[in-house]
Formats: structure tokens, C-alpha cells, sequence
């Protein structure tokens, strides 16, 4: 039945990208931890739709009292911390960030009180028994996509579903996700979303519009958003089949070999690598061996082995990095 | 002509005579070769027929019927005569005695048969001068923004009560229904003492009064409302009247994901009454009401988890007024006596968290006395006054409290309150009319009192009419206005109790000029200057401003034929601000040009076109400059630009309209079939923004609407 004529004959117009989609310069996580006398803030940043970039954005920092007000900050305003992993003193409740490339500038705000970094996983899968081709409206509603399995996987076919999940999150939380590339997103619950190469559009139930995606890979950012804890996870999925390469936390560097396990590598540049990376003169690493990140180029890193969202969190820079000897933990 | 007849056999012929249409009783003449007779006032005539006659059945104002009749007779002979047209009638609705110098009338046949009107009498304001043009179904598609002032400001009466609000959900039909309505008056700016607390307009709604002869009735049908409403005499003084709508699609569509309970909108009113348009009492009851159940923001934008997860908010607003009127008429003499109770009640219910309970209990009354000695000499004067007790309670105000502010503000403003007012306030008003040489002068005074303030208001008026020629009229006036805030934002947390008066000092002039007896031209400038001025942003405390000024010119045109044809139209140009000190901003109904066109005409009496066009200027609205993203929440907070620094593009509307009525014996139906059309350049209704605030589309509405309706009379 009709229903009244406003709400019958109203549309708006569609916009041609939503939050989901990691495209241009973008901001695309912040958090920060807070000790009370030092807040440690981290930044997930896209670049000119890429999770890597050769080119240092300017990164400066502020504390402002109300929200929304660091729009009244000129960007280049003497700041309290610049660069992208700084160590703040406490002098506020509610941070600031502008981040200026050649052809952006941006601005992110965050309230850090008791605030403190998660740091979940994401894992991604292939959703069982749902594909766009013969697919029908009821199909996409949340109960039948809970009620589906799906096994753990890197790739998916065109017309496929994917699913991602963050785990580990705090118990107050829920996740986001966006990724780049070309597909559409249907939350799940709390901690998951599915996800398929390709446009999906449904309008009340029905489907409206569908397409098949094409081959490639994207990178997934899952944001865990919680009162206290927040954090953000990244991970690639191919659509299709993916080249030979190394899963490396999630993350996927080609390489001229199959590896697993501890391994050195050269780091070289790939711009077709959704890290932008490659891995050369791969060789098993010794138990005894150990690396640490203080020969990298990079602001604040450290750990064991090589993160490759180090440079999604802008703390390296591709070209910075090439050339370097690195040891990764390879998984399948 | 032959009329519609039933034959029957009998050597006795009663013959009774009646009007098509209506079959109220006619005096007429019946007449069978070269004899005549006459029927009673009840239409009634025995004949003794014994053979086959022709009868010929006349009745002035009515067309002639014959017809054969053929002994014997066992029935009577019903004879129907329809109307015939009768002589024009020149409507030249000018030069009245009255200090409202800016002024517009409208009647039921205005009401009826003004194309997009959709029947309804307060929607029929939006085709008047000086109101703003407002996009059809956009968010303020209802709003009445009248030279410059803003919605709040201006007040509207329905027989002598103040009516608690106008529009039922989506702002589709007014509270009160156009079968009611005797007629309705539009004081623009600049009135007289008589009304007060309005720095804006005034729209004084009076219902009818002309006593019915015998039971009649109208009901009617449309897309989304039916309702109908009946007039009966009882006794040899009293009738009385009972009318009812409601909107039906609950009733057949169930709800939706959006709408989990589908909106629901009714009103009634029941009237008895004692005498008639000269003389009368009437005791009334009437009311209105709203519900309806819904998910709070727009699901077809939240991901499948956030449309699952979104809060419920469930709504419902009423009112009641019962009460008693008196008035009188004997032509030097007149005025009337109203005193009314009035139960006023909101409540918002948001499932996530909070709630707004709202009730007032006010008794009103006004007292209106006019008396004339003479052409110049006379008086007015009266009282009005409104005492109220208000209730509010605002419950733990939480998440989504923003997105149901519109229509539970308390509860948007997000502060916790559980409270009562009690408040009594109105004024007392006296009006001098003297003169001489076709000049009239009438100074007045009003002094408003409100015990939310310690100061009473005196607002002296006067206001003056020239009459140059027969034709020819000038007409200025100029006083002062005071507004007090309303009761829900007196209270302290979530208002506050000291919010200062908004005043104003207006003026307003014009002449007026009539050609040819048939057409009326007027062109009228005006100015207002206000001080603290009160503007409430969505969601916050109510600011005041310094000030604002509104101003304008207005060229309007009438030309009427009662029950033939009417035609008017204006053009006008206006401006108005609102700030603090140099810091000025269009305020939200500044609207440069407006320009309208309404034409109606009956070619038969079966037949009625129409047709009208509006065009305004864009309203103007704050666009947003990009936006800051917040990483605790994953959203964006948007950066406002210039407050009302953008405007909508031009709106223009055509409504056409064709209306059939089919006339039987005692009853009549009306159908009507209108066709509204928008440019797609003038298609936008508000603006949308994507997620991050970085681009900016429109919601758009229909380009073409074909709208159909029934009504029936008897």
C-alpha cells in the first residue's frame, strides 16, 4: 500500500562513495594511548587511495577544548608534537591532528581520557554457499547471512562474499570496516560485515542493482570503536587468484617464491602490491636470529619482525624502506 | 427542459416541488393549459387530475419543468427544479472600518476550490501576500512565515482559542477541516490592539455560522484522509454540527521498517448552537490527533546492524478544547464572548533512552466589543486572557535524543527536568475611532501583562484610513509588539525562566484602489524592527539575538464573482535579518521575491478550473564546509558555513485543477482531479549531505503529482 506521498515520492540523490570506501587522502583511523601523563596517539592514513606512501605527510598535533574546533586551526599552526607517532604531554582532554599532504588537509579529533590502544585481529574468510550470481533478496537479509558459514581464506571469486571479523575487541565494542577497491559492505553484527567484489545495491529488501567485481586486490581496515579502547587491524584479500607472494600479519607482499614460517627478506618496491612491497632473496631465518626495527627508517616502530601496516600508519615510507633486510613472519 | 420525475397514478395529484440537488421544499407554480396554482412554502399542491394532463412547474431563480401525467395516481408527484445562475455578484472585499490595516480574507469557496490546496483552510494561507513560498513536502512545507517573522512568532485562532498547533504528521492537513470553516483572516503585520504576545501575524479562523434549514452533510475522500460532517437544525432555535477525519492508510498498509506503528491523524469538533449569524451561543469541542511509531533516523542510510540496533521513538500529540462562545451583530453593535479550557499534550518516547511528557491545562477567554456612533465615531475594546498550567518531565536524555528534536525539543535540548508552571497572561485593549472628511483615525492601547515577567507591556497603536474617493483608499498604521517566550522554554535547565520580551516596533502603509466596481488593486510597503529576537537551533538552548528587521513591498489584485469565479495575485519583494550588532544574517524566512497567481472559475454549475502558480525565491539555509573526522566514534562532525549563507534555487509550483459535481435529487458529489507540477530545477526539498560532509546533493520530490478526490454533499 502507498504509503504517504512524501516518504513515497522523495529520493535523494545516491553520493558516489561512502565511508566504507577507502579512496583518496584520507584519514582513516585514530586512536591513542593515554597515561595520564603522556598520550601516545596512532593514525591509520591513506594516501592518494593507498595504504603506503613515498611521500612524508605533514602530521602536527593540538589540544582544543570543544569539538569540531580544531576547524578553526590554521593549518601549520604551532603545534604541541608533529609526525605520526609522536609522544604528547597531557594538556587536554580532547586531541587534535591535521595532516597536510600536496594536495589535502585534513582533520581528525579524538578524546583521550582513560583512553587506550586495542589491538584486534582481523581475520578474513570466504562465505559459504552465497554468490551474486542467482542471488535473491531474502538471501541478503541478516538472518539467513548469519545463519551461513564461512571458511577462513585470503581470496574469494568474482561475485563471492567475504567475510571479515575483528577479534579481541573489548566487550563495549563494534566494528567498522572499509577497504579499497571495488565492492560493497553488509554488516553482520558487532564484530563482522560481509563483503562482495562488487555492487550490491538492495532497496527494501529487493535488489536493485547488481554487478560483478573484477579481479584485484583490496586492503580491509577493521576499526574496533569502543567508550575506552579503540584500535584498528588491516588486512588484503585478492579477488581472484592471488600472484605468488607471503602472507605477512595479514598483510600480502608478492615474492619469487612460496615461503612460510621465520624468513629474511629484501624489501622492494611493488606498486601492484596492495603493500606496495615486495620480498627478494628470501631465506629461512635461523631459530637463534633476531631483528629489530631501529636500521628502518621509521618513527616509533618496534617488535620482532616486520609490520607491513607500519606503513599504513604512515611511521615509514615505501621508498624510505626499499632496500632494507627485514625478517617476517611468513603465514599461510 | 424536463425534469426528473416519478409518475404515479391517483385521480387526486399531490404535487410537491423541491430543488434539485438539495430537495429543500420550493414556493413554486403549476400550471395545466391556462389555469395556475400555487404550491405552499413546503412545495405542496393538490390537484384533482381525471385525465391526461400537461403540467408546466416554474419557481423563480429555478428552470421551468413540464410533464405528462396520466390518471389514476396512487403516489405524489415529486417535481426537482435545479438552480438556475443567479445574477453575478461583484465581491469587492475592501475599505472595512477596522484597524488592521494589512489584512486578507478567505472563504470556504476559496478553501474548496483553490487548486493544491487539498480543501485545507491554513494551507490556503500559503497563497496569500506576504507569506512565504514553502517547497511542497519539504521539511517546512506547512511552516507559515509571514513578512519575514518566524513560525513561533505569529499566533492562530480558531473562534476566539488559540489553537495549540496547526498541522497534523508530515505537516499534510491542518487541525481543523475547510467544511467548518466560515472564514479566515490573515493579519499580516501591523494589527490593531485587539490582538497580542505576536511580534508576527495573525490567522483568526471563525467557523460557520449560518443556521441550517434542514439535516445536510459532506463527506469526502482522498488519497491519504476521509472524513465527513453534519449539520442539523433541532427545535426552532438550536442546530447543531459534528464533523470527523481521519487518515485511513493504517488501516490498509500496516507499517514499514521506518514507520513500525503507520502515522495516524484525526480531528473532530462538535458545536450546538443557539441563534444565528446575528445573535447566537454555541457551546464547542473539538480536537485533534497524532501517533505514530518510528525508527529513529533514516534506515535506508544506516548499515543492516545500525537499522537493526536503531532506537525506537514513539510519539503522540493531542488536544482538546471544549467551551462556550457568545456573540452578536446588529450592525453598530457587535462582538463576541468566548471562554474555552484547553488540554494540550505531547509525548516522546525514545527507546534507546528519554522521554518528553508534556501537558497543559489552560483556560482562555477574550472578550471583543465594537460599537459605532455615526460614520466615524465609535470604540473597541476587550480582554484576553489565558491562564495555563504546563507540565514537563524529560527523562534521562540519551542517544538519538538529537535526531527527535523537532518533535520532542525538550528532550532534544538534553537536559533532564520534572517540573510545573503556572502562568497567566493577556492584555486589555481599547481602540477610539474618530474622524471626519472620510478620514477615519483610531489610536489605540494595549497593555499585555504575563507573570513571567514582573513588567507589563504597554503597546500603543493607531492606525489610520483616508477614503479619497468612493474608489480610492489610503491606509497606514504603526505601534508597537511584545512577545513572551512560550511556557516550555520558561522552565529552568532546560530553558530558562529569564528570557527577556521580544518587542517590536512596526509600521505598515498602502493604498488601495478599486476599478471599475469589479477589480481591487492595493500595493502596501512595511517595516519592523525587533529587538531580542529568540531563534532555537535544533538540539540547543534557544539563543537571543539583538535584533532583526523585516521589510517589504506587496502589489496584490483581486477579482471576484461569489460562486462564479475569483481570481487574485501578488507580487511582492521583501527582505528580513537577524544579529547582534554588526554581525547581521538573512533570518530564516527572508524570501526577496514572491509572486503568486490564482484563478478559479465555475463555467457551469457543474463545472469548476482552476489554476495556480507560485514562485519564490530560495529560502536560505547554512551549508556546511567540510567536516572533522572523530576517531572515537567513526563519525564526522560537520563545519558549518555562514548561518544561512546558501540558499535553495528558485521554487515554482503549478497546481491545476478540474472538479465535476453530479447533481441527484437530494444530494451532490464533487470529484476532482488536480495536477501539480514542479520544474525539476525548482524539484529540490532540503539538502543531503554523504558521510563525510565533503559533497552536497538534494533530496528531491515529485516533478508531476496527479491527485484525485470525492465529496459529497446533501
Amino acid at each position: 500500500m502507498w504509503p504517504l506521498l512524501a516518504i513515497l515520492f522523495a529520493c535523494q540523490e545516491p553520493f558516489g562513495a561512502d565511508r566504507h570506501d577507502l579512496i583518496g587522502t584520507r584519514i582513516a583511523a585514530l586512536t591513542a594511548d593515554d597515561d595520564g601523563a603522556v598520550v601516545r596517539p596512532t593514525i591509520a592514513l591513506l594516501i592518494k587511495g593507498r595504504p603506503w606512501s613515498n611521500t612524508a605527510a605533514e602530521v602536527d598535533w593540538y589540544w582544543i577544548e570543544e569539538p569540531g574546533q580544531s576547524a578553526d586551526i590554521e593549518p601549520g599552526a604551532p603545534s604541541i608534537g608533529q609526525g605520526p607517532a609522536p609522544e604528547l604531554p597531557r594538556q587536554g582532554s580532547r586531541l587534535a591532528v591535521i595532516v597536510r599532504t600536496d594536495d589535502s588537509t585534513l582533520r581528525a579529533e579524538l578524546d583521550v581520557d582513560g583512553r587506550s590502544v586495542s589491538r584486534p585481529a582481523l581475520q578474513t574468510a570466504r562465505v559459504d554457499g552465497l554468490d551474486l550470481e542467482g542471488l535473491e533478496g531474502p538471501q541478503m537479509e541478516l538472518e539467513a547471512r548469519r545463519a551461513l558459514e564461512s571458511t577462513p581464506s585470503h581470496q574469494v571469486a568474482p561475485g563471492e562474499f567475504a567475510r571479515f571479523q575483528l577479534v579481541g575487541m573489548d566487550g563495549d565494542s563494534r566494528a567498522r570496516f572499509m577497504a579499497t577497491g571495488d565492492g560493497t559492505f553488509f554488516e553482520l553484527d558487532l564484530e563482522s560485515a560481509d563483503w562482495v567484489a562488487g555492487t550490491l545495491i538492495l532497496d527494501d529488501g529487493e535488489i536493485e542493482e547488481l554487478s560483478v567485481g573484477s579481479n584485484g586486490p583490496i586492503t580491509v581496515i577493521g576499526l574496533e570503536i569502543g567508550e575506552s579502547h579503540s584500535g584498528f587491524a588491516a588486512a588484503d584479500l585478492f579477488v581472484g587468484e592471488p600472484p605468488i607472494g607471503a602472507w605477512v600479519a595479514g598483510r600480502f607482499l608478492s615474492a619469487e617464491q612460496p615461503s612460510t614460517g621465520r624468513m629474511w627478506a629484501l624489501l622492494a618496491p611493488d606498486d601492484l602490491s596492495p603493500t606496495g612491497l615486495r620480498l627478494r632473496d628470501l631465506l629461512p631465518a635461523e631459530p637463534e636470529d633476531t631483528w629489530n626495527p631501529s636500521g628502518l627508517a621509521c618513527e616509533g616502530v618496534s617488535g620482532a619482525s616486520f609490520d607491513p601496516s607500519w606503513l599504513l600508519q604512515h611511521r615509514c615510507l615505501r621508498n624510505d624502506i626499499v632496500g632494507q633486510r627485514v625478517l617476517v613472519e611468513v603465514r599461510p | 427542459m424536463i425534469a426528473l420525475l416519478s409518475l404515479a397514478w391517483a385521480a387526486d395529484l399531490e404535487v410537491r416541488v423541491m430543488e434539485m440537488g438539495t430537495g429543500n421544499a420550493i414556493g413554486a407554480t403549476v400550471e395545466i393549459g391556462d389555469h395556475s396554482w400555487t404550491t405552499g412554502r413546503d412545495g405542496r399542491l393538490s390537484l384533482d387530475i381525471t385525465e391526461p394532463v400537461h403540467l408546466v412547474v416554474s419557481a423563480p431563480g429555478f428552470r421551468t419543468a413540464e410533464v405528462e401525467v396520466t390518471p389514476p395516481i396512487d403516489k405524489p408527484l415529486r417535481v426537482f427544479l435545479p438552480r438556475t445562475r443567479g445574477p453575478l455578484v461583484v465581491v469587492v472585499e475592501a475599505f472595512r472600518k477596522t484597524p488592521d490595516v494589512s489584512r486578507h480574507v478567505v472563504d470556504a469557496e476559496m478553501a474548496y476550490e483553490t487548486p493544491g490546496n487539498l480543501e485545507d483552510a491554513v494551507r490556503l494561507v500559503q497563497s496569500l501576500p506576504g507569506v512565504a513560498v514553502q517547497r511542497e513536502y519539504s521539511p517546512s512545507a506547512g511552516t507559515l512565515t509571514i513578512r519575514g517573522s518566524a513560525p513561533h512568532d505569529s499566533r492562530y485562532y480558531l473562534d476566539g482559542i488559540e489553537v495549540p498547533y496547526l498541522y497534523h504528521f508530515n505537516q499534510y492537513a491542518s487541525v481543523f477541516p475547510a467544511s467548518q470553516l466560515g472564514q479566515l483572516e490573515l493579519y499580516s503585520s501591523t494589527f490593531g490592539a485587539k490582538y497580542g504576545d505576536s511580534v508576527g501575524a495573525i490567522v483568526e479562523a471563525e467557523t460557520a455560522r449560518d443556521r441550517p434549514d434542514r439535516v445536510e452533510g459532506t463527506a469526502f475522500l482522498n488519497f491519504v484522509i476521509a472524513g465527513g460532517q453534519i449539520r442539523a437544525p433541532v427545535g426552532k432555535n438550536w442546530w447543531v454540527a459534528a464533523s470527523g477525519r481521519r487518515s485511513y492508510q493504517d488501516l490498509v498498509g500496516g507499517g514499514s521498517s521506518q514507520y513500525t506503528v503507520w502515522p495516524v491523524f484525526s480531528d473532530f469538533s462538535l458545536r450546538a448552537e443557539h441563534g444565528d449569524e446575528r445573535r447566537g451561543t454555541g457551546f464547542f469541542f473539538w480536537g485533534a490527533a497524532d501517533r505514530y511509531d518510528r525508527a529513529v533516523g533514516e534506515l535506508d542510510v544506516l548499515d543492516p546492524v545500525e537499522a537493526e540496533q536503531s532506537p525506537q521513538f514513539r510519539y503522540r500529540r493531542s488536544f482538546r478544547v471544549g467551551g462556550v462562545r457568545h456573540h452578536w451583530n446588529s450592525g453598530d453593535d457587535w462582538g463576541r464572548l468566548v471562554v474555552g479550557v484547553v488540554d494540550d499534550r505531547l509525548s516522546g518516547i525514545l527507546s534507546s533512552n528519554g522521554s518528553q511528557e508534556q501537558a497543559t491545562l489552560s483556560l482562555s477567554s477574550r472578550l471583543d466589543a465594537s460599537r459605532r456612533f455615526g460614520t466615524y465615531s465609535g470604540y473597541d475594546l476587550g480582554y484576553e486572557l489565558r491562564a495555563e498550567q504546563t507540565d514537563l518531565a524529560v527523562t534521562e536524555p540519551g542517544f538519538g535524543r538529537i535526531l527527535v528534536a523537532e518533535e520532542a525539543p525538550a528532550l532534544g535540548r538534553g537536559v533532564a527536568v520534572d517540573d510545573r508552571i503556572s502562568r497567566t497572561q493577556g492584555g486589555l485593549y481599547a481602540t477610539l475611532h474618530t474622524g471626519f472628511n472620510g478620514v477615519r483615525i483610531m489610536p489605540s492601547m494595549r497593555l499585555g501583562f504575563d507573570s513571567s515577567t514582573t513588567q507589563a507591556t504597554l503597546q500603543p497603536r493607531i492606525a489610520a484610513r483616508w477614503r479619497l474617493t468612493d474608489s480610492t483608499e489610503l491606509r497606514a498604521a504603526t505601534g508597537r509588539y511584545a512577545q513572551r517566550p512560550p511556557t516550555t522554554l520558561l522552565f529552568p535547565g532546560t530553558g530558562n525562566p529569564l528570557y527577556p520580551t521580544t518587542t517590536s516596533w512596526q509600521v505598515a502603509g498602502g493604498i488601495e484602489q478599486t476599478l471599475a466596481g469589479r477589480l481591487t488593486l492595493n500595493i502596501e510597503g512595511y517595516r519592523k524592527w525587533l529587538s531580542d529576537v529568540m531563534v532555537f537551533p535544533i538540539g540547543e538552548p534557544p539563543q537571543v539575538l539583538d535584533s532583526g528587521d523585516a521589510y517589504g513591498v506587496e502589489l496584490t489584485w483581486r477579482y471576484r464573482i461569489r460562486e462564479v469565479m475569483f481570481l487574485h495575485g501578488w507580487a511582492a519583494w521583501a527582505r528580513s535579518t537577524v544579529g547582534r550588532g554588526e554581525l547581521r544574517r538573512w533570518s530564516d524566512g527572508d524570501q526577496p521575491v514572491n509572486i503568486g497567481l490564482v484563478a478559479s472559475w465555475d463555467p457551469t454549475q457543474k463545472l469548476n478550473i482552476g489554476a495556480r502558480y507560485r514562485l519564490g525565491s530560495g529560502l536560505p539555509y547554512t551549508p556546511l564546509q567540510g567536516s572533522v573526522y572523530d576517531g572515537g566514534t567513526d563519525g564526522w562532525i560537520a563545519t558549518p558555513g555562514l548561518d544561512n549563507g546558501a540558499r535553495l534555487p528558485l521554487y515554482q509550483k503549478l497546481d491545476l485543477r478540474v472538479a465535476w459535481t453530479f447533481r441527484f435529487n437530494r444530494w451532490k458529489l464533487t470529484t476532482s482531479a488536480e495536477l501539480w507540477f514542479v520544474p525539476k530545477s525548482s524539484a529540490q526539498l532540503y539538502p543531503a549531505w554523504n558521510y563525510d560532509y565533503s559533497e552536497q546533493g538534494w533530496v528531491r520530490g515529485p516533478t508531476l503529482l496527479p491527485l484525485l478526490g470525492m465529496r459529497a454533499k446533501f
